[in-house]
């Protein structure tokens, strides 16, 4: 391995280095929000996830990086059922939230959904106002007293760091902001839910680099409140945001752990490869 | 917070899902009774039914073709013999029918006149056909207005399909009778296939002209877009209105300029001056023009644009990338849009009624006769045969069998025409989509 | 660089084909617009006033004779003098063409006045002792070889009414109807009579013999004018305003009044119609009414005011009615005026020379008679189309013989006298009858159906739905039609109540189901978001509504106490016919719910799927998310797609034609027919004469129908596509 090569990799690390410094260790052996055991996944007949077995810790950041069509995005719309909207897929295996299994026929999705909330690649705000898309999730849910939802969209939108960009315009329609400002408040309405699990599917690939990074500020800022689950293209940001890193490969979580430890010291060839840029 | 397990009753959306449910069951019923009713009883039409002899309380003796029964247990029956009857139909309760029997020798001829003949025959002569009526009176029928003789109790299970294939067969390719209450639909058959074939032969053409004219050569100016509003309008003014157009600008102007200027020896007496299958087809080749364009012009966005750049980049010019790559790309396209118009001339009645259809002509539109092809003659159309025999005929209730089958008729062609239009669009479209 | 000759040859033939295409492209789209411009055109007409030549021919009468008048070609001029005798001249240079003397005057005998009737085919002549004929007038033709016209008198001979006069006549009028001439006059002696001749008919010699009959009112009062209607009715003006009616009763014993109003401004003249259906009163003050006998549903006929013309005329002197139509002529100082009587108001005025004493329309309208003292002039005239105007065709008009004024359209009738029923108001209101009770049932079950497709349905349930509803919409109205009349109508009829309770019973049952649904464990119930639902719901509605269909008859027996068709017009006062809106309605339903359904399935789809996902993600329930989130962004899609079904349902034509029994009528009454737009096209065009009012009429309702859809299906457009910019 020369020099050239183990540049990438040892300045991840720094990257991975220098913020697990900056936040609070995670008190260790916390319980798994999410087991997930012997997951595998089909569209139609092609399999994309082959055996994926991943814990998901309370209160974690955790970035899912590969290559394009590894199947990390699949899994992630597996943790809340999101795949049950393209006809012809099927999973098979674990996914436990709590212990109970998420793909067990008596398992409502709805529930599912409002517990592991999610956040896409593009912004998609619904074309109506910014309060009525943050009040949208718990209007549903039978949060309609006003002076309730008033507060809560304050907070969610607080939250997401937009409400000082937005405090006077919350009638204004959601449609009217920049991407950055659509993609938090996208963050603003699925956490005006109070998941407990958030799902980012690369939150800020459409996103210009100013608002990229007003977003992991805010991914930064969510830590710990919530466990979050970020699919991301990107390995510096997956070095900055995330407290561990599961890479996959070909459908297979190839090897998970300690985010600082994998861009500095990774345990398989191919995630070496993979992260020092060789492929993907 | 509550459990996953279990979950709450609107999974699918509760009761607003259901009743969305219901509208598509609503719909589709709705499909499946018309389709059901136009082919079974358009089909039954040419089922041959047995000849049941009723005597009847009052001591007359009918054979019968029992139709339907009724709520009340009547039945509905023909009883044939119109010129000693004066009716064709029977409806008798179970009280009125002392005995039904089923002799095997009651024969039912079809003739000239009359409607059919349900009794039993001795003798077959040259001249004249010596028959006797249900109760046994003897009568005589001229041998010349004898059609076919049948002996509808005698037909086991294999004869009676034979027979429902052999009127099918003969509702085809014959020529009505009786004020088109018998017989066939040849005439409105070949007047429609005419009035088709002459309209594509306008319609195909310009539609095309007129689609590569608005998608590939005209600049995106107000008045293109102007255009396009139009044309896609004009797919839904009502078809009644380009009637009124063909009636008063075809037919009385150029069809009048015409027969002023060069069959002025034949006025008042008008030749092209009076509706005739030319005038229809111009007036449907105005009527389906949209039809055709907006399908041609899907044709024509469905080909990729490297496809275009890549022709032109080879040194064509604009014509040979238009012969050589867009025509034969749109060629779906094209094609769906001449289907559906053909399908939609087939089946539209109201602007003929106004520009030369007739529910019997005398003579074919296209004959042995030179110039073979008579444009100005009227000419008879399957829909319209529908209306002129269901709502025209002197007895309605006698024709009905045939009005259903001629609706089945036209709706297998027209249904015919719309499925392969339907897949040919899908492909287009998958096409238009996949880029 | 040189370019060469096959490249030329390629470059001309691409230029070529460019012109080609622009040409034939830019030719097709306008030949398609110019539809609308021919429409235009057609109609336009209609709208044009009256109008009547500057100058004309002038030539001098030989003496102040008593009538003048032309035959139908306005070639030969006829005058009857003083002396009775009947003169034809040649209109060009007034040579004398023929004379004879019909009237056999008694020694000393003049004719005093002479009136033509509205049809000019009947003169009345009163004498100076006293006496009333009726004298036919016919003119003959004869072409030489050249084809040349030359004219003669035809023979007649007079039919004396009145045969002992007692001195002139204050007042007369004559009416001939088939073998019958009836007369009326006000005697010398300032008695009202009434005059019935019979013609008799000698079988053997063809001599002609009246037998008549008379009734008298001895003390009628200062009769200024009197005129006869139809059936032999009497109109009669007083010097103080007033007018009374009277009729012969049955059998012809007495005269009976029927109607006599309060005083008002004088009564100058009393001028019947053609068809004598009606009669025009002029007042001193320049007003005209007109008047007539309505018969009421039981009893005689009593005199009604129809209308009043919409302004006076100053000056107004004397009335002449036109020969085919309900116009007349309004002299006035130095003006004329022509007004139509239906539409009750005055089209055009004229500024006229001094002198003219009468006026008089040719037989064929086509030229108009200024009669001075001793001159004749001949004006071209052109009537255009008075009859149809804004009021004939929009407001309420009082036909001759109705009761009321009523939206009436009717278009024809049995003679040349008939009063053209114009009125569009019913022809509309039945189209929008149609397309309100087709759209009822069709806008929710289109969208409704649409939204559960594009939202709910997967894989082959998708693929069984789309292409069946697509096929639907391709079936051909004139089959739709043959079901609604010959089967659905008979059929509809013997249960009518349970039809309507059908959609009630149906909707209630998937709620209980729905309710019951939702209580199955959770695996069995996603099967419903796989979209089996409608198929399962299929076979429970067929299964009821066969149940409930075929218990109709004997449900409206036991809830009714009668069938229901007898049982609405008694105890809801709606009339029932079998051909009623609600066959339409459900006939054309089947041909709107696919329209609407495809293109709100398409709007609903448009949506894109990531606001699906967002929603889904956020824990929204499917029908949540198809309710808060797909719906609102596709409403404008939506919104077009029932306009756009509103447009076929309005221009539908063979369904409405077929199923209804295409009486224009003016009540939403689901159980009646109605008479729409399109299918008065089908029906009427075909006969209109080319060219007259009818013929241009229906032209004017084609572009209604022309114009109301255009801008329906353009808002429609305009709607989507803004809707579709907003996502």
């Amino acid at each position: 391995m020369n020099s050239a090569s183990a540049s990438p990799a040892s300045s991840l690390g720094g990257i991975a280095a220098d913020a697990a410094s900056r936040r609070p260790r995670l008190a260790a052996g916390d319980a798994p929000v999410i087991r997930v055991r012997d997951l595998d996944f089909f569209y139609g007949s092609t399999q994309a996830l082959w055996g994926v077995e991943l814990d998901i810790r309370r209160g974690e950041v955790l970035a899912l990086i590969g290559p394009s069509g590894c199947g990390k995005s699949t899994f992630l719309r597996t943790l809340n059922r999101m795949n049950d909207t393209i006809p012809g897929t099927r999973a098979e295996g674990h996914v436990l939230l709590d212990e109970v299994d998420v793909n067990s026929p008596d398992v409502d999705v709805v529930e599912l959904r409002r517990r592991v909330g999610m956040v896409f690649q593009r912004p998609n705000p619904f074309p109506m106002s910014i309060y009525d898309n943050v009040a949208f999730g718990p209007r549903l849910h039978g949060r309609a007293r006003r002076a309730e939802l008033d507060e809560l969209v304050e907070r969610c939108l607080k939250g997401a760091a937009l409400w000082d960009e937005v405090h006077d315009r919350l009638k204004a329609s959601a449609l009217a902001l920049s991407g950055g400002q659509q993609q938090r408040l996208c963050i603003a309405r699925a956490l005006a839910n109070e998941p407990e699990v958030l799902l980012l599917d690369e939150p800020a690939s459409a996103l210009d680099p100013n608002s990229t990074a007003k977003i992991e500020d805010l991914i930064f800022e969510l830590r710990g409140r919530y466990t979050i689950v970020i699919v991301t293209h990107n390995m510096q940001q997956a070095a900055r945001v995330s407290d561990r890193t599961a890479f996959f490969l070909k459908g297979r979580l190839v090897e998970s752990g300690p985010t600082e430890e994998m861009f500095t010291n990774p345990t398989r060839l191919e995630t070496e490869q993979y992260i020092t840029g060789r492929f993907g | 917070m509550s459990g996953l397990r279990g979950g709450r009753p609107d999974y699918g959306g509760g009761i607003g899902a259901f009743l969305c449910a219901g509208a598509v069951a609503a719909v589709l019923l709705g499909v499946v009774l018309l389709f059901a009713l136009l082919f079974m009883r358009g089909a039954a039409a040419f089922w041959p039914r047995p000849l049941t002899e009723w005597r009847l309380a009052d001591g007359t003796v009918r054979l019968a073709e029992e139709l339907d029964e009724r709520p009340d247990g009547s039945i509905r029956a023909r009883i044939g013999n119109r010129e000693f009857y004066g009716l064709d139909f029977l409806i008798a309760g179970p009280e009125e029918v002392a005995a039904r029997s089923r002799p095997a020798d009651a024969v039912r001829i079809e003739r000239t006149e009359n409607g059919p003949f349900f009794g039993y025959l001795d003798q077959a002569g040259a001249e004249t056909w010596r028959l006797r009526l249900p109760d046994g009176r003897p009568v005589e029928l001229p041998a010349a207005q004898v059609l076919r003789v049948s002996y509808p109790n005698r037909l086991g299970w294999f004869g009676r399909v034979g027979a429902w294939f052999a009127g099918v067969g003969r509702f085809i390719v014959e020529e009505p009778r009786n004020a088109n209450q018998e017989g066939g639909v040849w005439p409105a058959l070949v007047g429609t296939s005419l009035l088709v074939i002459l309209m594509s032969l306008l319609v195909v053409p310009f539609g095309v002209l007129a689609a590569v004219y608005l998608n590939e050569y005209a600049r995106d100016t107000w008045f293109v877009r102007l255009v396009r509003v139009a044309v896609n309008n004009l797919a839904g003014v009502p078809s009644i209105v380009y009637g009124v157009f063909g009636l008063g600008f075809l037919i009385y102007g150029v069809g009048g300029a015409i027969d002023r200027a060069f069959f002025a020896a034949d006025l008042p007496r008008p030749t092209f001056g009076a509706g005739g299958v030319l005038w229809a087809a111009v007036t449907m080749a105005l009527l389906t023009v949209p039809v055709v364009v907006v399908a041609t012009e899907e044709g024509l966005r469905a080909v990729p644009r490297e496809r275009r750049e890549a022709a032109l980049a080879l040194g064509a010019t604009r014509w040979e990338m238009l012969r050589h790559v867009i025509l034969p790309g749109a060629r779906p396209g094209i094609l769906t849009g001449a289907i559906l118009a053909v399908s939609r001339a087939a089946g539209e009645v109201a602007p003929l009624m106004l520009t030369g259809v007739v529910g019997f002509a005398r003579e074919l539109p296209i004959d042995g006769d030179f110039p073979y092809l008579h444009l100005q003659e009227r000419f008879m159309h399957l829909g319209f045969h529908i209306y002129a025999v269901g709502f025209q005929a002197p007895n309605v209730e006698a024709a009905e069998p045939l009005v259903y089958a001629t609706a089945a008729l036209l709706l297998a062609l027209v249904l015919a025409l719309n499925l392969t239009a339907i897949r040919l669009r899908a492909r287009v479209r998958k096409r238009l989509e996949g880029r | 660089m040189t370019s060469s000759p096959s490249f030329r040859r390629r470059r001309a033939a691409d230029r070529a084909v460019a012109a080609l295409v622009r040409f034939g492209g830019v030719g097709v789209v306008l030949a398609v617009l110019f539809i609308a411009f021919y429409l235009v055109r057609e109609a336009l007409p209609l709208a044009a006033a009256p109008k009547l030549e500057e100058s004309g021919r002038r030539l001098p009468a030989v003496a102040a004779p008593v009538a003048v008048g032309v035959e139908d070609f306005t070639e030969a001029l006829w005058e009857l003098h003083r002396d009775g005798r009947l003169v034809l001249r040649d209109v060009a240079d007034g040579a004398e063409l023929d004379a004879a003397a019909p009237l056999a005057l008694g020694p000393g005998e003049t004719v005093v006045e002479a009136r033509l009737s509205p049809d000019q085919a009947t003169l009345a002549v009163a004498t100076s002792s006293g006496r009333l004929a009726a004298l036919p007038l016919a003119f003959a033709v004869d072409y030489d070889d050249d084809l040349e016209r030359s004219h003669r008198l035809e023979e007649t001979t007079p039919r004396w009414l009145i045969e002992e006069g007692d001195g002139p006549l204050a007042a007369f009028s004559v009416l001939a109807e088939d073998a019958t001439v009836w007369g009326a006059a006000v005697r010398g002696d300032g008695a009202l009579e009434l005059v019935r001749g019979r013609i008799k008919v000698n079988r053997l010699t063809g001599a002609e013999r009246l037998s008549r009959k008379v009734l008298r009112l001895a003390e009628p009062g200062p009769i200024t004018d009197l005129a006869l209607l139809e059936g032999g009715a009497v109109l009669a003006g007083f010097a103080d305003g007033g007018l009374a009616a009277w009729r012969a009763d049955r059998p012809f014993n007495k005269l009976e009044e029927c109607g006599r109003t309060p005083a008002g401004a004088a009564v100058r003249q009393i001028q019947p119609l053609i068809g004598a259906g009606s009669a025009l009163v002029a007042r001193a003050d320049g007003a005209v009414e007109r008047w007539m006998m309505v018969a009421p549903e039981t009893g005689r006929p009593i005199l009604d005011e129809a209308a009043e013309m919409s302004e006076a005329v100053p000056g107004l002197r004397l009335l002449a009615p036109s020969t085919r139509q309900r116009v007349f002529f309004a002299l006035a100082d130095r003006e004329l005026r022509i007004g139509h009587a239906t539409a009750a108001e005055y089209l055009a005025a004229v500024r006229l020379p001094a002198g003219v004493e009468r006026v008089l329309p040719s037989p064929r309208e086509d030229h108009l008679l200024l009669i001075g003292a001793d001159w004749v002039e001949v004006r071209g005239l052109e009537l255009g189309y008075p009859g149809v105007t804004a009021r004939t065709l929009f407001a309420r008009i009082q036909y001759e013989g109705s009761p009321a004024p009523a939206w009436t359209w009717q278009s024809t009738g049995g003679s040349d006298a008939y009063e053209p029923k114009i009125s569009l108001v019913p022809l509309i209101l039945g189209t929008f009858k149609g397309t309100l009770w087709a759209l009822l049932p069709s806008i929710p079950l289109a969208v409704l159906g649409a939204l559960f497709t594009a939202r709910f349905l997967r894989g082959r349930a998708r693929e069984i739905v789309k292409p069946a509803v697509e096929l639907l919409a391709g079936i051909p109205s004139v089959i739709l039609g043959f079901v609604g009349a010959l089967y659905l109508a008979p059929a509809m009829q013997d249960r009518m109540l349970a039809v309507f309770l059908l959609p009630f019973v149906l909707v209630l049952l998937t709620v209980v189901l729905a309710v019951g649904w939702a209580r199955l464990p959770l695996p069995s119930r996603r099967r419903l978001h796989e979209g089996w639902a409608p198929f399962l719901l299929m076979a429970v509605y067929a299964a009821v509504g066969a149940a409930l269909l075929r218990a109709g008859p004997g449900l409206e027996q036991a809830l009714l106490g009668a069938p229901f068709r007898e049982w609405a017009p008694a105890a809801l006062g709606l009339p029932f016919e079998q051909r009623n809106a609600a066959v339409v309605g459900l006939a054309m339903g089947f041909a709107v719910t696919p329209l609407i359904f495809t293109l709100a399935e398409d709007a609903f789809r448009n949506v894109p799927e990531t606001l699906a996902e967002a929603s889904l993600a956020l824990g929204a329930t499917p029908w949540q998310t198809s309710v808060r989130v797909i719906f609102p962004p596709a409403l404008p899609g939506v919104v077009a797609a029932v306009m756009l079904g509103l447009g076929r349902a309005v221009g539908e034509t063979m369904i409405v034609l077929m199923a209804t029994g295409n009486t224009s009528i003016t009540r939403l009454n689901i159980f009646q027919g109605f008479r729409a737009l399109s299918a008065n096209l089908a029906v009427e065009l075909p006969e209109a004469p080319h060219g007259e009012s009818l013929y241009r009429t229906l032209f004017l309702s084609a572009l209604l129908l022309f114009a109301f859809t255009f801008l329906v299906n353009t808002a429609a457009e305009t709607i989507r596509v803004r809707g579709r910019k907003e996502l």
